[in-house]
């Protein structure tokens, strides 16, 4: 070998002198193959293997050097915002090669349906609105549920929250999360539906086997399933927390006679010293007495007010006469 | 005049009383008069009273408030109830119906303000007391009191001894999470007692009241019902499981009855209804092989038994798919199907301990129930605390297939080449000055179960100038125990084609060198090898497919001088390198099985 091809390998070991073929490899073996993987080295030479494809006019490699330029930045940023561009970057591709790898490939199709119900997932996320939150996780379901029970591909790498190993997994994970928020959207208009949304979302979690939400979602039954009547109104309401609560009384065995003899709802004092009471009667007696303590307190600043300014007042005086006194005292 | 004409006067003389256009003295006289003529000078519900089908006075069973036989022999004094197997003084059940039942009439007239027995309030006026004054209390009573058993109610009704000592399992969460039975029947029986008094009954004039009547009577004795199978089916015994039967039985008829009451009124309540029927006849059929299993002292035509337990689980599926599509509120379905389709997969699983049981045990007559003591040991050694249904289920197949595999009749991937050990129990032979050199010999081989999967990764080359490229091989992690440990082989470990050919050519076990029962299912295997691929260097972002179970050959070998001696556990790989661990026989039936300790 002689010294320009030596000179030339140090480069092409630097990266210098590189064609877009090289490039493309070197985006591999500097980022993407390495340990641990460099995936921002990686997307760098994605990028300028792409730059360089497009000049040589290479359209199959200039798509394929974007893909993975934008798939490498998702993995490495973990920005789910830039879900939309990486989707639309693998749309023109029907193979690329799989994530961490080099030779193996998988249909782009595929991943394309994953991207697309992470991106649901991140809406509904974003999204303030229980019910558009139903609606987006229904749709991030849908897309898992089309995949069956293959492994996910990217998933995993992003470090999401929930099952992220296989897709149908995932697919109940969503329907569970999109059956909950709607739970949530209906409950203050209807709790029996709130029960109903759920019910199912409690057995979505189970199929997704996650246990801290299907806890969650079991708790949350009991108590918006459960029903009582307001010891104020004697209306029956149902969802506890949610249109009645247990307000502190002074209840009695007397009273659980009471009850008993004339048939009514026992419900209203099982717990001890705790009465039920809708949230309509509970607020407004809330309210009118916040209402009267705030009045009160005002009346009280007024009286202090004027109290404080009579003591000032004095002060002042007392001031005046010491400062005339001392003023005195100076002169002899 | 005829009898409707008859009525019509009766019914004005009703009218001009309740308008105060004539008095009292001549209303008597006058519906006496009109009365006597109609050939009915009943009162209207004493009258419907008196129309409403006789049935024999009967007794609720104080403990579960199902009905009580009716004592055979008049100097009785105590009778066991069918249901829940509790005993009870006569007496006592007597009393304690006679005052509920004296109650009734009392709380009717204070609730409908004097419209009971021996007044004239006419169909409508009884309707509508119905409808405005008794239901109201009475629902909210049935409410209250089944509101914290419906949340469990529909979910799992089926096990059997070997779930009992499992960590985690649906039927014995529903268990420990419904209420105890004492308190809801102290609940219920108030309410069931008034629901199901005739007195009531002459007010639930229409279908829809009858209906009405009826649900909260299948509310509070479901309640019972469902509690009792339970609570029989945890702790079975002979007499156990006939009862689970009778009160499974009970709930058939009892939602039968509800699909026959409401098919005109509510067409998806009558299908929901027909499938809980379903369902509890096909688990009273399980229940019923169940018993025949524990208490058989005849053979086990075991295939039989199997197939039919079986076509169980999946009518069970097919019923939970019908409940689903019934129509009704998800909070009704949900639990239901979810219920359902655990029984099913406990049904299947006694399917599959039936089809082990006529390999290892039926053929000798050896009864089924010391088959299944034995085998609940073996479960117990393999479990770890999230052990559930679906590893039961994995453990169940793994361990029927090694089984089989010592028996020669299934092949399996299997290592068995034992060449290598000679060499390195030498090259691990220690010498010392104190000592002097160990001697070591083979203390004994044996089979090792593994999970083993292709492993891609990447390798990183040179120091100043870092390269990376793809690399490939296989990771292995122990199946006999779960210590999470797993292993690399690389391409350039010989391990590696020698795995390989025997994923490609299958083998037995056979008989002559022993093998230890495989219990991580694959679902740990997997996350254990994860958990290791993401903590050790060198393997960032690798991948594993292709799980599969393979046995490896492993030797024990013992070094020895003469003031000391330790043990080592060889395997064909320098990669795999294993803590030391016991072996342990158990017997399950007529098998010896070695388990990893």
């Amino acid at each position: 070998m002689g010294i320009f091809d030596k000179v030339k390998a140090i480069g092409k070991e630097v990266g210098i002198g590189l064609n877009a073929q090289e490039q493309y490899q070197r985006a591999y073996e500097k980022g993407v193959l390495l340990q641990p993987p460099d995936y921002s080295s990686a997307v760098k030479h994605f990028a300028k293997a792409s730059e360089m494809f497009l000049q040589e006019g290479n359209g199959d490699m200039v798509k394929l050097s974007t893909v993975n330029a934008a798939l490498y930045e998702l993995i490495n940023k973990r920005d789910l915002n830039a879900l939309p561009e990486v989707i639309q970057a693998l749309e023109p591709i029907d193979e690329i090669p799989r994530i961490g790898s080099q030779d193996e490939m998988i249909q782009t199709s595929l991943l394309i349906t994953e991207l697309r119900s992470l991106q649901y997932e991140q809406q509904a996320k974003m999204n303030e609105s229980y019910a558009d939150r139903n609606i987006q996780y229904m749709k991030a379901a849908e897309g898992f549920m089309k995949l069956g029970n293959t492994p996910l591909h990217i998933s995993e790498r992003l470090q999401l929250e929930g099952p992220v190993e296989k897709a149908m997994q995932r697919a109940f994970y969503c329907e569970g999360l999109s059956d909950y928020y709607s739970a949530l959207s209906v409950v203050m208009s209807s709790p029996v539906q709130a029960h109903d949304h759920m019910q199912k979302a409690a057995s979505s979690f189970r199929q997704a086997m996650v246990t801290d939400w299907s806890k969650t979602v079991d708790d949350y039954i009991a108590k918006v399933s459960s029903k009582s009547h307001c010891w104020m109104c004697g209306r029956e309401m149902q969802g506890e927390d949610v249109f009645f609560k247990y307000y502190p009384a002074e209840t009695e065995d007397y009273h659980t006679h009471l009850l008993e003899s004339s048939n009514d709802d026992l419900r209203m004092i099982d717990n001890a010293d705790h009465v039920t009471v809708c949230t309509v009667c509970g607020s407004a007696i809330e309210n009118q007495a916040d209402q009267y303590a705030t009045m009160r307190a005002d009346e009280v600043r007024i009286w202090a007010d004027e109290l404080f300014k009579q003591t000032t007042d004095v002060l002042k005086d007392h001031n005046e006469r010491l400062r005339s006194l001392e003023s005195v005292a100076h002169r002899h | 005049m005829d009898n409707t004409e008859l009525e019509k006067i009766v019914d004005a003389l009703d009218r001009r009383i309740a308008l105060g256009e004539i008095d009292i003295g001549t209303y008597k006289q006058l519906k006496a008069k009109f009365s006597t003529q109609v050939g009915n000078n009943e009162e209207p519900i004493s009258a419907a009273l008196s129309a409403l089908p006789k049935e024999a006075v009967s007794l609720q069973c104080p403990g579960c408030m199902a009905p009580l036989p009716l004592p055979s022999d008049p100097s009785q004094v105590s009778v066991i109830c069918d249901y829940c197997g509790g005993t009870f003084a006569l007496q006592t059940a007597s009393e304690e119906m006679n005052r509920l039942k004296s109650d009734i009439i009392k709380w009717i007239s204070q609730v409908a303000g004097n419209a009971g027995i021996g007044t004239t309030v006419d169909e409508a006026s009884r309707k509508f007391i119905f409808n405005d004054k008794l239901l109201p209390p009475l629902k909210t009573a049935a409410d209250r009191a089944t509101d914290i058993f419906s949340l469990t109610r529909y979910q799992s009704l089926f096990t059997f001894s070997l779930l009992n000592k499992l960590p985690s399992s649906p039927f014995h969460h529903i268990l420990q999470s419904a209420p105890n039975l004492n308190y809801l029947v102290d609940k219920i029986k108030e309410t069931l007692v008034r629901v199901q008094s005739p007195e009531i009954k002459v007010f639930a004039i229409g279908e829809k009241e009858k209906y009405e009547l009826h649900a909260l009577e299948v509310r509070c004795l479901e309640a019972g019902y469902l509690s009792n199978v339970r609570h029989h089916l945890a702790n079975p015994t002979p007499d156990g499981l006939h009862k689970a039967k009778t009160n499974l039985h009970a709930l058939n008829e009892l939602y039968n009855t509800t699909n026959q009451l409401v098919s005109s009124i509510d067409p998806s309540l009558a299908e929901f209804s027909e499938a809980l029927a379903t369902r509890m006849k096909l688990l009273e059929e399980a229940v019923n092989t169940l018993e025949d299993l524990f208490c058989s002292t005849d053979g086990v035509m075991t295939d039989y038994v199997a197939d039919n337990l079986e076509l169980i689980a999946v009518k069970l599926e097919q019923t939970a798919s019908a409940i689903e599509a019934t129509g009704m509120k998800p909070k009704e379905t949900v639990p239901a199907a979810e219920g359902t389709r655990n029984d099913a997969d406990t049904v299947r699983i006694l399917a599959t301990c039936v089809r082990f049981y006529g390999q290892c045990g039926a053929e000798t007559e050896m009864p089924f129930t010391i088959f299944l003591a034995n085998f609940e040991e073996a479960v117990e050694k393999a479990q770890i605390p999230s052990s559930d249904l679906r590893w039961l289920s994995a453990f169940l197949s793994n361990l029927i297939l090694h089984i089989e595999s010592i028996a020669g009749e299934v092949s399996l991937p299997i290592v068995s080449e034992f060449g290598w050990a000679e060499g390195r129990m030498v090259t691990l032979v220690k010498s010392s000055f104190f000592s002097g050199k160990e001697s070591v010999e083979g203390e004994r081989k044996i089979l090792l179960p593994f999970w083993l999967a292709e492993l891609d990764f990447s390798q990183q080359k040179g120091m100043i100038f870092k390269k990376g490229t793809m690399a490939s091989g296989l990771i292995l992690t122990e199946a006999m125990r779960h210590n999470k440990q797993c292993f690399v082989v690389t391409s350039s470990d010989p391990l590696k084609d020698q795995c390989c050919n025997a994923v490609k050519s299958h083998t037995t076990i056979g008989y002559s060198t022993p093998a230890v029962v495989p219990v991580v299912g694959s679902d740990d295997a997997l996350k254990y090898m994860k958990q290791y691929i993401s903590s050790t260097q060198g393997y960032a972002g690798g991948n594993v497919r292709q799980l599969r179970l393979i046995y490896l050959p492993v030797v024990v070998a013992r070094y020895y001088t003469q003031k000391s001696e330790r043990r080592e556990t060889l395997a064909p790989s320098n990669s795999i390198t294993l803590s030391n661990f016991d072996i342990g026989l158990l017997n399950i039936g007529t098998k010896k099985v070695l388990f990893a300790q």
